[in-house]
Parts: C-alpha cells; sequence; structure tokens
C-alpha cells in the first residue's frame, strides 16, 4: 500500500499545463527522487503535495487521509499536513535568528520554552551547527543556511520530507557530506523524503526509486538500477548517464552499421526483429576498445581524462561515438581504433 | 468536513471583502471625497445649486493676475530646475566619479541641506540678505554696497528653493550613477572616446531616465512650494499660484480660490503623472548588479579649483544657513549689536515654557503629526496588503486613491478640506481635526511608498515556510509579513511626522485659534516682524528633530534581509 498517493494531479498557470494528469506512489521509509530539466513543473508538484498550491484536478492521499480532491472538493490546508518542505533557496525567515528560525514550528505547537530549547538542541546537534543559535541568516554561508532550513522542517517531525532542489547551491564537497547527512538523519527517523532535483547524479546518489518528469509527466518511474539500465525513452537515456543514441538511418550507412551491431546485444525487447523505427541506445561504457581492425573501426578525435575513467569521442565516418574506457587504457588521439559492443537497450522515440 | 474547508475559505473572502470595502470607504472619505468636491465647487456645483460651467475658470483666466502668476509659477519651476539639476547632478558627478578630496565632508553637508525646511532656509535668507541681514549690514559697515542685494523677488525663490531641492537630484543621480553598468563606460574609454567624450555620450544617456524622472519630481515641488514663495515674493507683490491661492482664501474670494487650485492641480497632477511613467521606463534600464567599482577620474590640477568651489558653495548652502540661524536664536533681539552681552537663551525658554501660543504650537505639532503617522501608517500598510496580498479587484484603485495624494499641493489640499469639510453632514472646520485629517491624506503615499518596495521584494516563499511549519495564514501575516515590513512602516511613520512638523500651508489655511502648530507660529510671526529671534528658535528645534528622525530612520529603517 503506497504511503503518499498522488491520482492524476493536473494544474494549468496560463493555459500551459505545469503538471499534467500526474499519477505517483511512494512507499514508506524510501527517499524518492524526482529529477527533470529546469521548469518542467517539479517545484509546482511539491507545492501541490504540500498543500500550497491548488491542483485543478486529481487528488492526493497521504498515511491512508485524503489530503486534496478536487472532485470531492477536499483541501486541506498545509498547516494542517504535517509535511515540512525544505524550499529552493531555503526561505529562513530574516527578522529570526538560528533558533527563532528553527523554534518556529514549536511556538506555533505551543511548546514549552525550555522543550523549544531542548528540541533545537538536539536539531542543531543533527545537523552539525551547535553554537550557532544567535546568528541571522545573513550571517550565515549558503551550507549553513541550508542546514538550518533542514533542522528547522525536521522540528515537527512530519510524516513526510519535502526537498526541493535543496542541495544545488552547494559546492562539491559540500553537496556529498549533505548527501551523507540526509541519509543518515532519513535511516535515524525513519522519514520519507521526495527529493527534487535536475542533478541527475545527485538523484542517483541519494535515491532509492527514482522517477523522470518533463514537461509536466513522469516519463518513467523505478529503481535507480531500472531507469538506468532500461530507459523506456529516447529522453531518459539522453537524461541519464552518457549514452550513445542510434538510429536506423539509411542515408548513413556507418550509424546503419552500429546500429545492426548493437542490435545483436539487445538485452531488452526481442533481438529478432526489432524494426525500422526502434532507437538503439548504447552507453558510453558497454563499449569495448581494441586494437587493429575488425568488423568496424574509427578514429580517436579527444581524449578526456578523468581520475577514475577516460572518455573517448570516436569519429567513425559521420557519427562520433562516445567511449568510456578503464584509466589504463592507453590510446591516443589519431589512432584507428576497432571496438565491440557489450550492451544495447531499444527505447522508444520522443516525438512517436 | 466538507463544509467545514467551504467556510474556511469563505471566511477568508468575505474577511477580505469587508478589509477593502473598509479601507476604500476611509480612502474616498480622506482622499477623494475633498477634491471631488473642490474640483465641482469650481465647476459649480455643489450641495446647493447645480449650474455646470467654467465661469470660475473664465473669469480666473480673464484676469491679468491669474495669468502672471501662472507665469511666475512656470518661471520659479523651471529656473529651479535647471539650477538644483545642475547642482545636484554636478556634485553627484564629482563625488561618485573623480577622486575628490573630502567626500565625506561634502557628502554630510549636502545631507544637512535636504535637512532644513525650506521655509526656515528662507528665513535664514532673510536673515542674511534682507534689508536688515547680517551680510548687509557688514557690507554696508565696510562700505563695499551702497544699496543692499534685494532677496525679496522671483530670482530669490529660485535660488532658495533650488538650494532646498538639490540634494534631492544629488541622491537621486548618486544612486543612478552607482548603479549603471561601469564597463559600458570601460568600453567606451577602450574604443578611444576621451573623458569628456565617455561623460557626454555614455555615462549621461545611461542615467536619462533618471535625470528626467527626478527632473520632474523637482519642477512639481517647486509648483508646489507655499512658504518660500510667501515670505519671499509677497512682500514685493510677486505673486505665483500657491500663494494666489492663500491670499484669493484670505479675501474669502471662493471662486477664485478654487479656480486657481483646479489650474494648480492641473499642472500638477500632469507633471507627476509624467514622473511616474519616467519611473516606470526606469525599471527596464539595464543595471548593473554586481557592484563594480569604477576607475575614479583623477582632477589634476583643476583637484584645488573644483574642491574649493564645491567647499564654497556647500558652505553657502547649508553652514551660513545654519550658523545664521543658531546664531539669532541666541539674540535677544532680531536687529541687535552684534555684542557678547546680547546673547541670551530667552528665546528657548520662551518656545517651551512661557510663550502660550508657542508651547501649544509645539505641543499641537506633535499631537498632530503623531496621531496622523499613526492613521497613516496603518492605513497605509493596509493598502499594501489588499494591492499585494489579496485578489479583489479594486485592488490597484485602491493602492493608486493612496498614492494620488503625492500629486496635490498641500494648498489645494487645504482649499479642499476647507470646503468639504466646512458644512454638515461633516462639520469639522475650526476643529483640530480637519488639521489631521489633512495630514493623513498626505501622510498617506509616504506610508505606502515605504512599505510596497519591501512587500513587492518579499519573497512569498517565507510565507509558505510559515504554512508549513503549522502557522494558519493569518498567523503567517502576523509572524512573517508584519515583521518584515516593519521597517518601511517605520520609515513611513517618522517620513510622516516629519512632514507634519515642517509643512506650513495645510495647518495654516486650516487653523484656528487653539491648533495652532509650529509652521502657523512661525508663518504668523514672521508677519508680525520682529519675531526672527524666535522663529530661529523654533527652527533649531525643527532642524535638530528632522536630524534625530533621519539618523533613526538610518538605524531602524534597515530590513535585515539588506545585511549588516
Ligand atoms: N505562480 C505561477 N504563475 C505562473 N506560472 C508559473 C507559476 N509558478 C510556476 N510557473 C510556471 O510553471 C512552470 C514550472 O515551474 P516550476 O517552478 O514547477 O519548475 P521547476 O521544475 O521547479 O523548475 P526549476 O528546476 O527551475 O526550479 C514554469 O514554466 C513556470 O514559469
Ligand atoms: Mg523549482
Amino acid at each position: 500500500m503506497a504511503y503518499a498517493q498522488l491520482s492524476n494531479i493536473s494544474k494549468e498557470y496560463q493555459q500551459v499545463k505545469v503538471v499534467n494528469d500526474l499519477s505517483l506512489n511512494i512507499y514508506q521509509g524510501e527517499i524518492f527522487a524526482i529529477v527533470g530539466p529546469s521548469g518542467c513543473g517539479k517545484t509546482t508538484l511539491l507545492q501541490i503535495i504540500a498543500g500550497l498550491v491548488k491542483a485543478d484536478a486529481g487528488s492526493f492521499t497521504l498515511a491512508g487521509k485524503l489530503m486534496s480532491s478536487v472532485d470531492e472538493n477536499i483541501y486541506i490546508n498545509p498547516e494542517k499536513r504535517s509535511i515540512a518542505m525544505v524550499f529552493q533557496d531555503y526561505a529562513l525567515w530574516p527578522h529570526y535568528n538560528v533558533f527563532g528560525n528553527i523554534a518556529y514550528p514549536l511556538k506555533i505547537k505551543k511548546y514549552s520554552h525550555s522543550k523549544q530549547k531542548q528540541v533545537v538542541g538536539e536539531l542543531l546537534e543533527l545537523v552539525r551547527l551547535q553554537g550557532m543559535e544567535r546568528r541571522y541568516p545573513h550571517e550565515l554561508s549558503g551550507g549553513e543556511q541550508q542546514r538550518v532550513a533542514l533542522a528547522r522542517a525536521l522540528a515537527l517531525k512530519p510524516m513526510i520530507l519535502l526537498l526541493d532542489e535543496s542541495l544545488s547551491n552547494l559546492d562539491a564537497n559540500l553537496k556529498k557530506e549533505m548527501q551523507e547527512e540526509i541519509k543518515r538523519i532519513q535511516r535515524d527517523l525513519l522519514l520519507t523524503v521526495i527529493h527534487v532535483t535536475h542533478d541527475q547524479q545527485e538523484a542517483m546518489s541519494i535515491a532509492d526509486r527514482i522517477a523522470i518528469m518533463n514537461q509536466g509527466e513522469l516519463v518513467q518511474v523505478g529503481t535507480i538500477e531500472e531507469v538506468y539500465r532500461f530507459p523506456r525513452t529516447e529522453f531518459v537515456a539522453r537524461f541519464m548517464g552518457d549514452s550513445n543514441l542510434i538510429c536506423p538511418k539509411q542515408d548513413n550507412p556507418a550509424e546503419m552499421k552500429l546500429w545492426k551491431m548493437a542490435g545483436q546485444n539487445l538485452i531488452n525487447g526481442k533481438a529478432r526483429e526489432f524494426e525500422s523505427e526502434q532507437i538503439l541506445v548504447v552507453r558510453s561504457e558497454d563499449i569495448k576498445l581494441s586494437e587493429g581492425s575488425g568488423h568496424l573501426t574509427g578514429q580517436i578525435i579527444t581524449k578526456n581524462f578523468n581520475g577514475s575513467v577516460i572518455n573517448y569521442k570516436i569519429k567513425i565516418n559521420d557519427y562520433i561515438l562516445k567511449v568510456q574506457a578503464m584509466a589504463d587504457s592507453c590510446y591516443e588521439p589519431g589512432q584507428e581504433v576497432s571496438f565491440s559492443i557489450m550492451r544495447a537497450t531499444c527505447v522508444c522515440a520522443d516525438n512517436s | 468536513m466538507l463544509d467545514l474547508i467551504k467556510t474556511k475559505e469563505c471566511k477568508f473572502n468575505s474577511w477580505q471583502l469587508l478589509m477593502g470595502g473598509l479601507v476604500a470607504l476611509i480612502l474616498i472619505l480622506v482622499v477623494l471625497y475633498p477634491l471631488a468636491v473642490l474640483l465641482l465647487y469650481s465647476l459649480g456645483v455643489s450641495v446647493h445649486s447645480f449650474d455646470f460651467s467654467l465661469v470660475k475658470y473664465w473669469d480666473a483666466f480673464s484676469d491679468i493676475k491669474t495669468i502672471i502668476s501662472i507665469k511666475n509659477t512656470l518661471y520659479i519651476a523651471t529656473g529651479v530646475t535647471l539650477m538644483a539639476g545642475l547642482l545636484g547632478g554636478g556634485l553627484a558627478w564629482l563625488i561618485s566619479r573623480t577622486d575628490l578630496p573630502g567626500k565625506r565632508i561634502f557628502r554630510v553637508l549636502i545631507f544637512l541641506a535636504f535637512v532644513i525646511p525650506s521655509y526656515i532656509l528662507a528665513v535664514a535668507w532673510i536673515e542674511l540678505f534682507g534689508r536688515n541681514g547680517f551680510f548687509n549690514r557688514i557690507m554696508k559697515e565696510w562700505h563695499f554696497i551702497d544699496e543692499p542685494i534685494n532677496i525679496y523677488s522671483l530670482e530669490g525663490i529660485i535660488i532658495i528653493m533650488a538650494i532646498h531641492l538639490f540634494p534631492l537630484v544629488f541622491m537621486s543621480l548618486s544612486s543612478a550613477l552607482k548603479m549603471s553598468d561601469i564597463s559600458l563606460e570601460k568600453a567606451s574609454r577602450l574604443a578611444g572616446a576621451g573623458r569628456l567624450r565617455t561623460l557626454l555620450s555614455i555615462t549621461v544617456p545611461l542615467i536619462m531616465p533618471s535625470i528626467l524622472s527626478i527632473g520632474l519630481l523637482v519642477f512639481q515641488q517647486t509648483m508646489a512650494c507655499f512658504g518660500v514663495a510667501a515670505v519671499i515674493g509677497l512682500p514685493s507683490g510677486k505673486y505665483i499660484l500657491t500663494t494666489r491661492i492663500y491670499s484669493a482664501l484670505n479675501g474669502l474670494d471662493l471662486p477664485m480660490a478654487t479656480a486657481s487650485s483646479g489650474i494648480l492641480l492641473l499642472c500638477s497632477g500632469l507633471v507627476f503623472i509624467l514622473h511616474n511613467i519616467s519611473l516606470r521606463k526606469k525599471r527596464y534600464i539595464h543595471v548593473n548588479s554586481r557592484s563594480q567599482t569604477p576607475e575614479l577620474i583623477p582632477l589634476g590640477r583643476w583637484k584645488i579649483p573644483v574642491v574649493s568651489g564645491v567647499a564654497g558653495i556647500l558652505t553657502l548652502t547649508t553652514l551660513i544657513p545654519l550658523g545664521t540661524l543658531i546664531f539669532s536664536s541666541f539674540l535677544k533681539k532680531w536687529g541687535m549689536e552684534l555684542s557678547l552681552e546680547n546673547f541670551t537663551l530667552i528665546n528657548y525658554r520662551a518656545i517651551f515654557m512661557e510663550q502660550a501660543t508657542a508651547v501649544r504650537a509645539i505641543r499641537n505639532s506633535i499631537c498632530f503629526g503623531a496621531g496622523a503617522a499613526s492613521i497613516a501608517a496603518v492605513l497605509g500598510a493596509t493598502v499594501v496588503f489588499i494591492s499585494n496580498k489579496t485578489r479583489l479587484k479594486s485592488r490597484k484603485a485602491i493602492e493608486f486613491a493612496a498614492t494620488w495624494p503625492l500629486a496635490v499641493p498641500g494648498t489645494v489640499m487645504a482649499v479642499a478640506a476647507t470646503l468639504a469639510w466646512i458644512n454638515p453632514p461633516f462639520k469639522l472646520y475650526a476643529t483640530p481635526w480637519i488639521i489631521i485629517i489633512t495630514y493623513v491624506a498626505a501622510c498617506l503615499p509616504f506610508a505606502v511608498r515605504n512599505v510596497n518596495g519591501l512587500m513587492q521584494e518579499m519573497d512569498p516563499v517565507l510565507e509558505n515556510a510559515a504554512r508549513i511549519s503549522g502557522a494558519s495564514r493569518f498567523q503567517s501575516y502576523q509572524d512573517i509579513t508584519l515583521p518584515v515590513i516593519m521597517p518601511g512602516i517605520r520609515t513611513g511613520w517618522i517620513m510622516s511626522f516629519l512632514m507634519a512638523l515642517r509643512e506650513i500651508p495645510i495647518s495654516i489655511m486650516l487653523y484656528s485659534v487653539g491648533s495652532e502648530t509650529i509652521g502657523v507660529l512661525m508663518f504668523n510671526m514672521r508677519s508680525d516682524s520682529g519675531g526672527l529671534e524666535t522663529i530661529s528658535a523654533l527652527a533649531v528645534l525643527v532642524i535638530l528633530l528632522t536630524v534625530i528622525g533621519n539618523v533613526l530612520i538610518e538605524k531602524f529603517g534597515k530590513s535585515r534581509m539588506e545585511g549588516s
């Protein structure tokens, strides 16, 4: 049974469908990531879940309780939903200091002052900000502000925590640290988390399951591995990781050849008669390079050393193939190589 | 449950409607009703008669005095705009773009010039250049001149108003220069243009919208000036529209007073609308958000002459008038010998303790000002709330009605109030309330504008964050919105209060025995003559309060968002 259930949610702004007939189930205790390009409606979706924006259609159930339903004309105000949210730019109140910001939800619930102090102290310890109670938001760095926002969101032990690109303003190291922290907190408190981001790398490193969103619709939902290995559409394939998309183009013999080659190693669909319309996806790490001449050869045009791996671009007549190889491979630009495709998946074209 | 939610939504909507209705009603009564009565009366429509005609305007225009006063008004407005523009603009450029030394001191002097009310500046100039003024006396004693300099002329008004208004130009253009994109100027220099060429073809065009809008504001403010025009112009029979309205009302010539008010309102309104349009245009100008520091232009061999010039001008505009006022306020009697035994504190004792009218006037000004500022602050904040946070159809109209008084000169407001509140059902004439209500109307724009900026800057997400934290809608307004806009409310309150301390035309035309204000006191003392030493003491007091007020704005009017 889904813990949070969105059914057929739609929202329009000025005749543009920002969220389009969207349904989604989220289970208790999981970190669920929603990724998609900027402007695809992620924030709007979160706000609908939180009750800050009213959907035009559809319903939302949380822990078996109907939170909003357009058909039944039910709408629970955001303050009654026990959902917490860390906003895209934190939304710390400038006129309260750190203590005031974190204690506000407790104040609303009429906690005694000593109790407030105790809870805030615990939260500050949780987000590692002890001793900063008296600082005002403008006296904090971006990362500290973000952790205050997180502490504030956790103050009332919410049923669900919504994170709206809350890590996107942090530098790489801090981001990693915060990801760990969120995971730790989530495990400690058995939280259900919905994490929205446009960075697929970030989503992959934090989430249990993931949904790819585009233009107000969910294109694919599944575990990280599923979505990575078996992208359903061209859009998902492009969005997740480095892939080569290969179309059966009659006027490009090299690509046609590649397509046929990839088709023999198809891991989904049927290898037999993948028809002329199918687009094939080959991950850059699923290609193996070897020296000398083989069935298909190409010339290396760029080499990009990236620590643990090396990224090559290989030119095969008119087609540029992206290949990821081990760091100990030693091909140089200009060199002729042959290669073989280990694995390929077929996806639907976006405009079909 | 279903019903419960519906009623909640309804409750908010009906509450919105109620608040909107109430505010609209007050605005109609305080702002629109008096002006409507004035305009209708000038067109021949009143409670007693309904014969629509332009006869009052026809009569006004066939009187040569009206034509002359219109001409004079336009003449001084143009003169002041040019002079204040050159002075303020030049100083702004010198201080923000060149390596002029002593910038801090110059800024303080300009700020002090801003703080002296125009009427008080005129008094200082009379004390200096009047027939028996210090300057003329000294000059005569030393036989530099035979005839004393005469400041009782239109040019005298221009000089005094220009000195009063140039700090506005300075502040506006300084911030425009600070925000305009320096890299464009650098590009021009790289393209081979000289400094002067760059100034004229890049810098000035870039800030042209600001120049235009501040120029229009100065023009409008000058048209509305009353105190200076009265004290400088009337002795030599030089009328402008405001003083013409005043003497027509004094002579109980209501048709002339209303028709002249109509004309002045039209001119002022027109300029105000142009000013607003220019402000709106300004928003689209590309501004530089990363504050780049400009490369300061070295003055080189011009340094000494420029510094002495600027110092000389600012001494004349600020230090000498201030010094004169302070000096005179300690004199036993105006016109006495300038010697040590003629110095006394008696004037200060008089205004604080002995002279009953003076004590009352100070008390009245403070009470009326504080009362009106408080009413305007609450009303203004409510107006801003309605225009930003509700979905009422008339919300923009409400905001417009509340800022419109900026376009109405105090003199016109006073005539309108006289007509509006003299008859039942609203018989407030000859009570303090008529002054307070008119103050409220005059203060509303300050209250609205100062709060509006903060409210529009405020990210609605802050309220959402409160809702998510468990606060109801009203609670989030109370805990988050109100504190965030509070600095604006405070600033608006102080500005309103200072306006009430300094203004003359409203109270001089609406006061009755017992409701005199500082403005009335100063204005009347001047006509009694021989009161200059007491006026000076009052002036020093007003200036002191204004400085304190501005320091308070500086200190508490800043929101935390702007950082420390
Ligand atoms: N209050 C609003 N009024 C009108 N249009 C809106 C409003 N809020 C959002 N939109 C529009 O809806 C679309 C989706 O906005 P949303 O904020 O949900 O995007 P997002 O996926 O969160 O993007 P980002 O990654 O940039 O935060 C955008 O095109 C935006 O312009
Ligand atoms: Mg967003």
